[in-house]
């Protein structure tokens, strides 16, 4: 046994030097490593089909593998396993040699074949022309097992689904911060004889999750390959039982960079941050709003599934979330929330309010004013937008939306009052508390009466539920304030109560001379923040840094903003797109902003180049009928 | 000397220094300011622009005719295509305020140059098929396709599965048969492609995507069905496939172009063209360049690789390319040298 590892340990030592004898020879061509790899790869298989194509002439079975003789893998095989198997896990062997077998058990390793279930092998006092052979993977495990390692006997009855809870109970994955100490760590998994079987619960994880997926893209067809795809979701569902949610990242990581206390040790930019959102008391409500909105009453339950199956965060009851697909998968999310200076600690509006600009403003009241409960009703989720829009407002005499009726009790005079289009319990302004208010004082039977909106198509007095009680009819077409409603009491048209006024907003003023609501500038004023206009990337990049709390917004092009859903056909088209820059996200080739889009769901933010921020910024900017910068950064 | 001064003085004046700009294409140059213009034929006989006073007034003959009105801050835009015969005038109240509606367009036809419209339906997204025959649009509040055959009115109209978003633009192509090949959401947000038979009224799913990173783009040449299939994120990729129509579905062909990067932006065809355009990525670069494949030959030409390069767009034989606000031509002629542009 102890001559097979040190034949693997020293051939990868031989496979170092080949890969350097190949760099040196391929230096006169132009190839570039891929090629090398390629050049090693079909090597690799050239040699092993010739070697395999040999041993077959000697299959041998266990009873046949004489009892005290030692085998060694033939070169070719041992080649095979260090070039197709993972590194960290060929690496780790080095440690602790009873590992090769449990690897070997647990698919972990690999050959030109793929998964081994043959290895070609020959006697120590044979030779390699003479006396190759092959076996199966089994009895060449029965013949070396018991005799080098009996512990492994043990280890694979604590690995049983049986005792599998209470053998996962006693091990941390969780890698401490400090480096030293990390370090430490990783060593000494390498030498716990668990870790072979842990990386193959993370393997099954991981192909189980990828069997779910190709199961719910493919139609169900009875055939081998769907069994088999079928056995590894079950193997999944039984193991994402029993795993505890202490993070199948960190089980990930470990598996990942078992030979490499550097890149382990170093902290991970590119998996999941999850863990790390929710030591921060403002994320963590993030976090916890999305595992509501997908679907979880508990944020352990969540997190553990979305580390399991990062694409949760694409289509998890994604037709109640809303807004545009394709997103980033929860991996890619929560690295882009731990960016993101944008508060969005709370429940958003699902199935977005109808006008983008009302949505971005909501979303900027709701940053500054996060601690403001006045700001942030518990219930005014289906019209948070409109309820910001007249919080900044402020007065009822400038807010132009009014429900009007003639008081019988004050000589007939006009009373009309502001509402907020929508239903809200506590919201006493609310379209159907103010239509209440009124309907008392046209109606005294109407004391008790609570009104509701519905579609007017679905309104049908034949049914006993709308024979009595206030109903406010709107069109299908009626979104937000400018439609026409119909208020109905007991089956009685209200005529006496009118709708009055209408809502124009503007992002910008559209004129220097503008009297009426320029979002921007009522944001602004109204919560007392510093504006400035930011030009280029270089100034947003500023901005941002200088406090954690600043964002920026602005107005652009939805066909610029994403190139990739959209397309623009015709000369000078844009769709006006809203959207608040709330972090800076940089790679090894360029710096990117990341952007909230006001038709994007709250909680989803996007990545957008600043080569298309700037042009969609540029292009509307070119249509607008005032010379108007188009992003501003906001700061308190 | 004078003279020499004054003449370079007139030169300068009458070709402005801002004819070619340091963006290594020529300026769209137009008599009027471009971005009040909203269509301009290659010779320059027609041009649709916007007023002010909110009017979309056509210019042609040495005449003027407003041939929509409206309020202040109205916005036009217009869809065309190769054949001429008809466009598509979106008229929006949004572009710079909104009063809280749904974003729907007045979408007008009008027989090309004549200046005589009609309403078409409200929505978004107007598109022209079949040699201007037939016209197609998103009733965004409903989330249904809508075609129309211009001449007899009559109507085809596909209820969507997307209820995601209103924001999704539909890629579609009408098949000769009248089948309809259309891009779609499920309710899990996935992307797929969609075929509607239309005499059996019937819709089943042409191609799915891999995973939910990837999106399709569709379009007609002269040789085919254009599918682009592109996938996103970490699985970026790019595959655009010629297939033909049969009798009640759709041939593959051959494969014209594949890559490891989320290509085929901007993608332009027409029905009697056998070149489209698209926008690609430089090897290992975000920066984009703009090319024409050949779907006879399979042969790719590079056009331009301008700094700033993000999108292109075709107005009747020529391509334009708009770069921080202002629109470069990459094929086709100069507004300017026109015959027949009106100066007003």
């Amino acid at each position: 046994m102890s001559q097979l590892i040190l034949q693997l340990q020293s051939y990868r030592l031989k496979l170092a030097v080949f890969l350097l004898f190949m760099s040196f020879g391929t230096l006169c061509e132009v190839l570039g490593p891929v090629t090398t790899l390629d050049k090693l790869i079909s090597l690799d298989q050239r040699n092993f089909s010739e070697t395999v194509l040999n041993a077959k002439k000697n299959r041998i079975s266990l009873h046949q593998m004489k009892n005290k003789e030692d085998y060694l893998l033939a070169p070719a095989q041992l080649q095979s396993i260090l070039l197709h198997s993972p590194t960290s896990y060929t690496g780790a062997l080095a440690t602790n040699r009873c590992d090769l077998f449990p690897l070997l058990k647990n698919n972990l390793l690999r050959d030109t074949t793929g998964e081994i279930k043959e290895l070609v092998i020959y006697p120590q006092s044979g030779t390699l022309l003479t006396d190759l052979a092959i076996v199966s993977k089994d009895d060449f495990l029965k013949y070396f097992w018991p005799k080098s390692c009996p512990k492994n006997e043990e280890l694979d009855e604590l690995f049983k689904n049986k005792n599998l809870k209470s053998t996962l109970s006693k091990v941390s994955f969780v890698k401490p911060s400090d480096k030293r100490e990390c370090i430490d760590f990783l060593a000494k998994f390498r030498k716990n004889p668990y870790w072979p079987y842990l990386c193959s619960i993370k393997r099954d994880l991981d192909i189980g999750r990828k069997s779910q997926q190709i199961l719910e893209f493919q139609n169900k067809k009875k055939s081998i390959s769907q069994k088999r795809l079928e056995s590894a979701v079950e193997r999944y569902n039984t193991l994402s039982l029993i795993i505890p949610p202490a993070n199948y990242s960190e089980l990930s990581s470990l598996c990942n960079h078992l030979d490499n206390e550097e890149s382990y040790c170093v902290s991970d930019s590119t998996g999941s941050k999850w863990p790390s959102l929710l030591q921060d008391s403002d994320k963590s409500k993030t976090v916890s709003q999305i595992c509501t909105i997908l679907g979880y009453q508990k944020t352990s339950e969540c997190l553990y599934q979305i580390e399991i199956q990062p694409n949760l965060c694409n289509y998890k009851n994604a037709s109640a979330i809303g807004g545009l697909t394709p997103r980033f998968d929860c991996n890619e999310l929560s690295q882009l929330l731990s960016d993101d200076q944008l508060y969005t600690g709370y429940p958003a509006q699902l199935n977005l309010s109808s006008s983008p600009s009302l949505e971005n403003l909501s979303r900027l009241v709701s940053h500054f004013k996060k601690s403001d409960a006045e700001f942030n009703p518990l219930d005014n989720q289906n019209f948070s937008a409109l309820y910001s829009l007249y919080k900044l407002i402020g007065k009822e005499e400038n807010w132009p939306l009014k429900l009007c009726t003639y008081d019988p009790f004050q000589e007939n005079t006009e009373l009309c009052l502001p509402y907020v289009p929508g239903d809200s319990s506590t919201l006493s302004v609310s379209e159907t508390r103010i239509v209440e208010r009124l309907l008392k004082k046209k109606v005294p039977t109407a004391s008790q009466a609570k009104c509701q909106i519905i579609k007017a198509k679905s309104y049908n007095p034949t049914f006993l539920k709308y024979k009595y009680g206030c109903f406010i009819l709107e069109a299908d077409s009626c979104i937000g304030s400018n439609c026409m409603k119909k208020i109905i009491f007991n089956e009685a048209t209200v005529k006496e109560i009118t709708y009055k006024g209408e809502l124009r907003i503007e992002y910008f003023k559209t004129s220097y001379a503008n009297t009426r609501y320029a979002l921007h500038t009522l944001l602004v004023d109204t919560l007392k923040l510093k504006s400035q206009s930011l030009k280029n990337l270089n100034e947003i990049v500023t901005f941002l840094s200088k406090n954690s709390r600043n964002v920026a917004h602005g107005v652009g092009c939805k066909e610029d903003l994403l190139p990739y859903l959209t397309t623009r056909l015709a000369l000078n088209q844009c769709t006006p797109l809203p959207f608040i820059i709330s972090g800076i996200v940089k790679s090894s080739t360029e710096t990117k902003v990341l952007v909230h889009l006001s038709i994007d769901a709250l909680y989803f933010p996007r990545v957008i180049s600043a080569r298309d921020l700037f042009q969609s910024t540029a292009s509307y900017k070119r249509l607008f009928p005032i010379n108007q910068e188009m992003i501003y950064g906001l700061s308190q | 000397m004078a003279y020499l001064s004054s003449l370079l003085l007139f030169i300068a004046i009458l070709f402005p220094t801002t004819l070619f700009s340091i963006i290594d294409l020529p300026i769209f140059a137009t008599k009027q300011s471009s971005n009040m213009i909203r269509y301009i034929s290659t010779d320059g006989k027609y041009t649709y622009y916007t007023r002010r006073t909110g009017a979309l007034a056509l210019a042609t003959n040495f005449k003027v005719v407003e041939i929509l009105q409206s309020k202040p801050l109205t916005d036009y835009f217009i869809t065309s295509s190769r054949a001429k015969k008809n466009l598509l005038i979106s008229k929006t109240h949004t572009l710079f305020e909104e009063n809280n509606t749904q974003l729907q367009s007045e979408i007008y036809v009008e027989p090309y140059g004549q200046g005589k419209i009609r309403l078409l339906g409200l929505g978004v997204d107007p598109k022209l098929h079949r040699g201007d025959l037939f016209a197609s649009y998103f009733n965004n509040q409903n989330f249904t396709l809508i075609f129309r055959e211009l001449a007899t009115k009559e109507e085809i109209q596909i209820s969507l599965t997307n209820r995601l978003s209103s924001h999704f633009s539909i890629s579609r192509v009408l098949l000769p048969n009248n089948d309809i090949l259309y891009t779609d959401i499920n309710s899990d947000g996935a992307h797929g492609i969609l075929y509607f038979a239309s005499e059996k009224k019937e819709i089943s799913l042409f191609k799915k995507g891999v995973d939910f990173q990837t999106t399709f783009d569709l379009c007609q040449s002269q040789d085919g069905i254009i599918v682009v299939t592109k996938g996103h994120d970490k699985l970026k990729r790019t595959q655009i496939d010629l297939y033909q129509p049969t009798k009640s579905s759709l041939k593959f062909i051959k494969n014209l172009y594949s890559s490891k990067s989320d290509d085929g932006l901007s993608l332009l065809c027409d029905e009697k063209e056998s070149q489209i355009y698209f926008l690609r990525h430089l090897q290992n670069s975000e920066k984009l360049e703009a090319v024409v494949l050949d779907t006879q030959s399979g042969n790719i030409k590079s056009l331009t690789s301008a700094d700033g390069l993000a999108n292109l767009m075709r107005m009747d034989g020529r391509l334009l390319t708009l770069i921080a606000g202002e629109y470069y031509i990459i094929e086709g002629d100069n507004a300017l040298q026109a015959k027949g542009a009106l100066l007003e």
